[in-house]
């Protein structure tokens, strides 16, 4: 069964991962690439920039 | 006076020379920090607190503004050029950035990131100065039990919703509120916690801990991880400028990058790093060039970098309204006010108006400098990543140490810096928060004091904290501070022990 788009939710989940990236960076680790993924940004390209 | 004359004021108070000199070094060392990687602008105020004690402090809180500025704008020079973020506010311009570079388009990456800096800095400036005098207006009706329960909120939003962890923060937190208890109590004159060491009845010095715990943890955690991968600086080719067409796919990026960066950066716990993750998600979504995204987006750029300089004019309303630091560069910013014994919150705009106002004011003169010194000049920025990092991590260590003992000339001073840079090292290594310690030792016995003084006014019931409509939101929405991160972890792991089952499957 699909889900019905909602707004909502959207930004939740968006807002979700935004918060869980901006910890894993505080922590000096890698994003999930989950929250990546939700975020847009493709987890290997992440991978790639040096810290 | 309205909020015009007041910024006017305060721009009389910017612009003289010797404040415009505070300005200038501090933008010029906000930029060099940003670029270097592993330092920030929380372990420069840091370091430099105990050395601008004796200095004016207008001048001083200035010049801390201009470092928290320049941060943001430095850390995207290294994301384009280096793939390196100087910042962490500055990982997701590295994404688009460093494409653009690669193809040949530093230029136009650089350009779109520093003018897009200087338009969110100067709106959410201008921003931060028409909104400050409302939330200043509302927390004047503040009274103690009001102040309690939001220095339960800072308390509980910075450290559990701080990290991914609210155990980790909150173990943090109490480290920071037990340090606060040391010390003789001002209400009855009980010794706390100073195991009859003479030292600790003064209590722990806030100057001590930050800069032990931003500058010689943070330096000894950086610098144990070891040797980087040799870096390439991609040169910039071509012309600096953005053509028509970039300042077309830019302009929106950059308001869409203000509007979110602000509200999230004033929001507590908030940090620069959510508004950019969120910036670059809405860009991809709302970009009518989505495929370009992965490649050298510009959209990309222009949004995150318009979101965390944003932010860091959000962050500083409730610093300079409330009181209330979201940020660890605010937390060493709040100690910053408070070793020259001022207070930010609403008293501190009616107090002292000409400081207040006169640090907006020299934000938008920091902004003005940012831009000028950042274009022109990063070949001269991009020469900093060839200083050594030995000597650079040696250099912080031993300013760090001469700055606390020049301030606090006492062997037990410099062994408790010692020692809390080791717990701050442990505590980095371990994946706690460093922010909640220091906000737990300035905040702490403000709580404690406000709590008494609530509690005395109500001969000893606790429920009066509930029965004052502010209070009590403010307390519900610390309880959801606490909540919500949990449960959105939680459906975090569900959602990947789903994955998980899907893939077995």
């Amino acid at each position: 069964m699909t889900r019905k788009p909602s707004l909502f939710r959207d930004l939740f989940n968006l807002f979700g991962a935004a918060n869980a990236a901006a910890a894993a960076t505080h922590e000096s680790r890698t994003p999930n690439a989950r929250d990546l993924r939700t975020l847009g940004i493709d987890p290997r390209q992440y991978h790639a920039i040096s810290r | 006076m309205d909020t015009f004359a007041l910024l006017l004021q305060g721009l009389s108070v910017a612009i003289q020379p010797i404040n415009l000199l505070y300005a200038l070094v501090g933008v010029t060392l906000g930029t060099a920090v940003g670029v270097l990687p592993g330092i920030g602008p929380a372990t420069t105020v840091a370091l430099l607190l105990p050395v601008t004690y004796k200095l004016d402090p207008a001048g001083s809180l200035i010049m801390f503004a201009g470092i928290y500025y320049g941060g943001m704008y430095g850390g995207s020079t290294t994301s384009i050029l280096l793939n390196t973020p100087g910042e962490s506010a500055s990982i997701v311009t590295a994404l688009e950035g460093n494409k653009m570079a690669k193809a040949g388009r530093g230029g136009p990456a650089l350009a779109t990131a520093a003018i897009g800096s200087f338009v969110a800095g100067l709106i959410a400036t201008i921003a931060l100065a028409f909104l400050a005098p409302w939330v200043v207006k509302f927390a004047l009706a503040f009274g103690p039990r009001e102040y309690f329960a939001l220095m339960v909120l800072a308390f509980v939003t910075v450290s559990a919703a701080f990290g991914d962890s609210a155990l980790r923060g909150l173990t943090s937190l109490f480290i920071g509120l037990t340090l606060g208890i040391i010390g003789i109590d001002l209400q009855t004159g009980q010794a706390r916690l100073s195991f009859g060491i003479p030292d600790l009845l003064d209590g722990v010095e806030v100057t001590t801990l930050a800069v032990a715990m931003f500058a010689i943890g943070e330096t000894l955690f950086v610098a144990a991880q070891g040797k980087r991968a040799p870096e390439t600086v991609e040169p910039v080719r071509g012309s600096l400028w953005m053509s028509a067409k970039d300042w077309a796919r830019s302009w929106k990026p950059w308001l869409r990058g203000t509007v979110i960066g602000f509200p999230i950066g004033a929001m507590p716990a908030g940090g620069a790093e959510i508004g950019t993750f969120f910036s670059y998600a809405a860009e991809k979504k709302l970009s009518k060039h989505p495929e370009e995204f992965g490649h050298g987006a510009i959209e990309g750029v222009a949004g995150p970098e318009a979101a965390n300089n944003a932010s860091a004019a959000g962050t500083l309303v409730p610093l300079l309204t409330l009181g209330l630091p979201t940020s660890a560069t605010a937390a060493i910013m709040l100690a910053g006010f408070q070793q020259y014994g001022l207070q930010p919150g609403p008293l501190l705009f009616t107090s002292n108006p000409q400081l207040v106002w006169g640090l907006i004011a020299s934000l938008l003169i920091a902004n003005l400098m940012l831009i000028v010194l950042n274009l022109p000049l990063i070949g001269l920025w991009v020469k900093l990543l060839t200083i050594p990092k030995p000597w650079l991590y040696a250099g912080i260590l031993l300013f760090a140490t001469l700055g606390t003992i020049g301030a606090n000339p006492s062997v037990f001073e410099l062994g408790m810096l010692l020692a809390f840079g080791l717990l701050g090292y442990g505590l980095r290594l371990f994946h706690f928060p460093i922010a909640p310690v220091v906000v737990g030792l300035i905040l702490g016995p403000m709580a404690e004091q406000q709590l008494r003084r609530a509690l005395a006014i109500s001969q000893g019931d606790v429920l009066v904290l509930f029965t004052s409509p502010i209070s009590a939101t403010l307390l519900a929405l610390a309880a959801l501070a606490l909540i919500v991160p949990l449960i959105l972890r939680a459906r975090g792991k569900g959602q990947v022990l789903a994955a998980v089952a899907a893939d077995n499957d």
